[in-house]
């Protein structure tokens, strides 16, 4: 009975002259070839993900960056490129034809198992009590004869209660029959499985339809919208503190960042987001993403009105080569040890003029790649006289103008364009580089002309009718921000997989009919797990104090 | 006892997962799809309890007075139509609306702390403000959902005198089709006397640009 379409039963009907306007649409979600259909179609889907290139995900929702990208691809797909963007070819996962097959396919998955409830729960709770008896002889099925014992069917009966099986007795034509029935309840585990089933592709789906995430790369004391421009949903993150921790060598031990949520205008959540545990607020998550330590808060205001015209934490990304030196007079004695901060950039060179301690002599020091361009040589000259330049090698010292240079190693200081600052952003500069009792301090290049600022924290500078203020060092949180409202139907439907299994494999139901009658006793049965009415019967026998005479089925020899 | 189901075969069927049985369209489609949906629904909300803070409705892109409605013609933000009026709440707690400033020209600039373009335009909107308000030129700074004290904060350190109004959930913002083809901020719209939009700019502007703009819509001589 593979198929059994009951009549339509009595009440609420809709259609058309009798004819239900859902039944072809139940047909055809209920039909096994149109889920083999939609499976391949899925799976060629799948395929095409692999095999064709998809936009990257930070790239979705932004119109030039997947313009610029689909230039690239222009080098390979040609005059297909832009169809093939079109039918949503290189973003399959999101494309509305497959978005919809999945939906079909949850649909299909939710009607199929929905209307097997209800035979299957008459399965369950008005099981076949009775079985003709040929079923006892003749059926391709369990079943085995037990000699006959003294008061058998009573005994049978009350052994298989014993057994916690439901048992119903029958008398007929001097024939006694029992039906036994043993966690009937552990065939509905398959709905459970089914249902887990169904929440897995919900969860996939809705999690493609509702999911959303951003990177945002936020400065301490600063906030950063979640979305672009507005949203009803639009929430600020604010960057309280961002913390990384590193061992002496420099490697990375801990991330973490203080966050406060706004929204609406008003602060909504507060909290810690690390690496392993985000932060969640609204059907959102926080998850610390990066860190970067070198940033500098800078603001530039008018001198005349005390307003703020430039007000940035600059996030200083690039590196500068600076020389870290020692210089030390005729005796030895140390004048200075530091990194020299470039602030002239000449040719290939770049270096600054630097007044030595107690010395007071300048020599203009910089650096400059050798001509096969593999390391840095410090460059040594007063500054008015460039001829007489003195190289030194990385870990060399050499003698100039009777003081002893020391090129202790080549390093980079963090620095940063900053175009707003300058008029001309081609010349604006800024170097972050520290003295060293190790207080930060900024060199700004570009605002003022022929001159390099050098802002120390908190300590404002006037020039030129604007007021420059280093605010000191800044640190960056890399905050991913995600949506996945699909989440929690995973959670659950792994729960309920989990579930649903393990009442399959470890609750097996079993069904006993027995009947005795003269000087046997006859058992068929149906187990849902192999060998296990075998192992009943003799189990059966044993209680009873005698053995199966013969059996038939699955585990006979088990 | 159903005899079709107990009684007549000699095979008890040991298969019915693989029964189907059609018990007409409401039970063997509308309710299965009926559970998804309340299934999906339960656990969408869950997902989602304790979302966002409640938005006073009486802010937000309001009707137009027919009387302070120069064109006859549903406000839209294009240019020649009367700007769609907002009432929205200014950082301080007092409210701003639109339409309450016909008979000035009106700049309506778009704006948010976290924008770098705005952050450079910003100066000379100030600049023009303290320039063009003998002539009645009024400026209205759309601020996008930020908190009441980070709009407050930046309106000083700036000088940005002229009122202010939060945007707060976006509603104003997406009335007045911010960003254009770059879909961003800043955005600004030039307003004349009676209400109706003259001109738009997507995008920071220079202090030439500036003064080019206002230009179609400050009294003739101006500045």
């Amino acid at each position: 009975m593979a198929r059994a379409e009951a009549p339509q039963r009595a009440g609420l009907r809709f259609g058309w002259r009798g004819v239900d306007p859902l039944l072809p649409i139940w047909r055809l979600l209920t039909s096994v070839r149109f889920a083999l259909a939609l499976l391949g179609f899925l799976a060629v889907a799948g395929l095409l993900s692999i095999v064709l290139p998809q936009v990257p995900a930070p790239m979705r929702g932004n119109e030039a960056a997947i313009s610029a990208w689909l230039e690239v691809q222009k080098g390979t797909f040609g005059p297909f490129t832009e169809p093939f963007y079109r039918l949503g070819l290189f973003n399959v996962f999101s494309a509305r034809w497959f978005l919809g097959g999945l939906a079909v396919l949850v649909i299909s998955v939710c009607v199929c198992t929905a209307n097997r409830f209800a035979p299957t729960w008459r399965n369950v709770t008005r099981p076949q009590e009775r079985v003709p008896d040929g079923f006892f002889d003749r059926a391709a099925t369990n079943r085995a004869s037990l000699p006959a014992v003294e008061n058998g069917a009573d005994r049978l009966e009350a052994t298989l209660r014993a057994r916690r099986f439901r048992v119903k007795r029958f008398e007929e034509a001097g024939a006694t029959y029992l039906f036994a029935d043993r966690f009937a309840w552990a065939q509905l585990a398959t709905f459970v499985s089914h249902l887990a089933l169904i929440m897995f592709l919900a969860g996939g789906l809705i999690s493609r339809v509702g999911g959303y995430t951003n990177a945002l790369f936020v400065a301490e004391g600063t906030t950063s919208p979640i979305f672009a421009v507005s949203h009803p949903s639009q929430m600020q993150v604010e960057v309280v503190d961002a913390v990384g921790k590193f061992d002496a060598a420099g490697t990375p031990l801990d991330y973490r960042t203080e966050l406060v949520i706004y929204q609406g205008g008003r602060e909504v959540a507060r909290g810690v987001t690390t690496v392993n545990s985000p932060m969640s607020y609204g059907g959102y998550r926080f998850h610390q993403a990066g860190y970067f330590g070198e940033g500098a808060g800078l603001r530039v205001q008018d001198a005349s009105t005390g307003n703020t015209v430039y007000h940035e934490v600059l996030a200083l990304e690039q590196l500068v080569p600076a020389a870290a030196i020692q210089v030390r007079d005729s005796q030895g004695r140390l004048l200075l040890d530091d990194v020299i901060v470039p602030t002239d950039f000449i040719d290939d060179a770049s270096g600054t003029v630097i007044t030595v301690p107690g010395d007071g002599s300048q020599f203009w020091v910089g650096l400059r790649p050798d001509a096969e361009q593999e390391t840095w040589q410090m460059l040594v000259y007063p500054p008015d006289d460039v001829k007489a330049s003195t190289l030194v090698p990385a870990g060399g010292t050499r003698s100039v103008a009777g003081l002893s240079f020391t090129f202790l190693e080549p390093t980079g200081l963090p620095s940063l364009s900053a175009p707003g600052l300058a008029d001309d952003p081609d010349q604006s500069l800024v170097v972050m580089s520290q003295t060293p009792e190790g207080t930060p301090y900024l060199t700004a290049l570009g605002p003022v002309d022929g001159q390099a600022l050098t802002l120390y924290p908190e300590q404002p500078v006037e020039i030129e009718g604007r007021i420059y203020t280093f605010e000191g060092r800044r640190e960056f949180a890399g905050v991913e921000v995600r949506r996945d409202p699909g989440v929690n139907f995973i959670w659950v439907a792994a729960g309920l997989l989990l579930a649903g299994l393990m009442v399959t494999f470890y609750v097996p139901r079993l069904r006993l009919w027995a009947r005795v009658r003269g000087g046997e006793t006859s058992l068929a049965g149906l187990a849902e797990k192999s060998g296990a009415f075998q192992g009943e019967a003799r189990q059966l026998a044993e209680a009873l104090g005698t053995q199966v005479v013969s059996e038939e089925g699955e585990g006979k020899d088990a | 006892m159903d005899p079709e189901e107990n009684t007549t075969a000699d095979e008890v069927d040991e298969r019915p997962q693989r029964r189907r049985e059609w018990s007409g369209g409401l039970r063997s489609v509308v309710l299965p799809l009926a559970i998804l949906a309340a299934i999906v629904g339960g656990l969408w909300y869950w997902q989602n309890a304790g979302g966002a803070p409640a938005i006073d409705d009486a802010y937000g892109t309001v009707e137009l007075p027919e009387a302070k409605n120069a064109t006859g013609r549903p406000p839209v933000a294009e240019v020649g139509r009367a700007g769609p009026d907002f009432l929205l709440e200014t950082p301080a707690g007092g409210t701003l609306r639109l339409s309450d400033l016909q008979g000035s020209p009106v700049l309506i600039n778009f704006w948010a702390s976290w924008c770098p373009p705005c952050k450079d335009e910003i100066p000379e909107l100030v600049k023009a403000y303290d320039k063009y308000q003998g002539e009645g030129l009024v400026i209205v700074g759309v601020n996008l959902q930020e908190p009441d004290g980070a709009v407050r904060d930046f309106a000083q350190d700036f000088g940005m005198r002229f009122p202010i109004g939060i945007d707060r959930d976006g509603e104003v913002g997406d009335a007045w089709r911010l960003g254009g083809p770059s879909d961003g901020i800043p955005t600004s719209y030039f307003v004349d006397e009676a209400g109706v939009i003259r001109d738009f700019f997507y995008g920071p502007m220079t202090d030439d640009k500036l003064a080019e703009k206002l230009a179609g819509v400050l009294p003739e001589g101006a500045g």
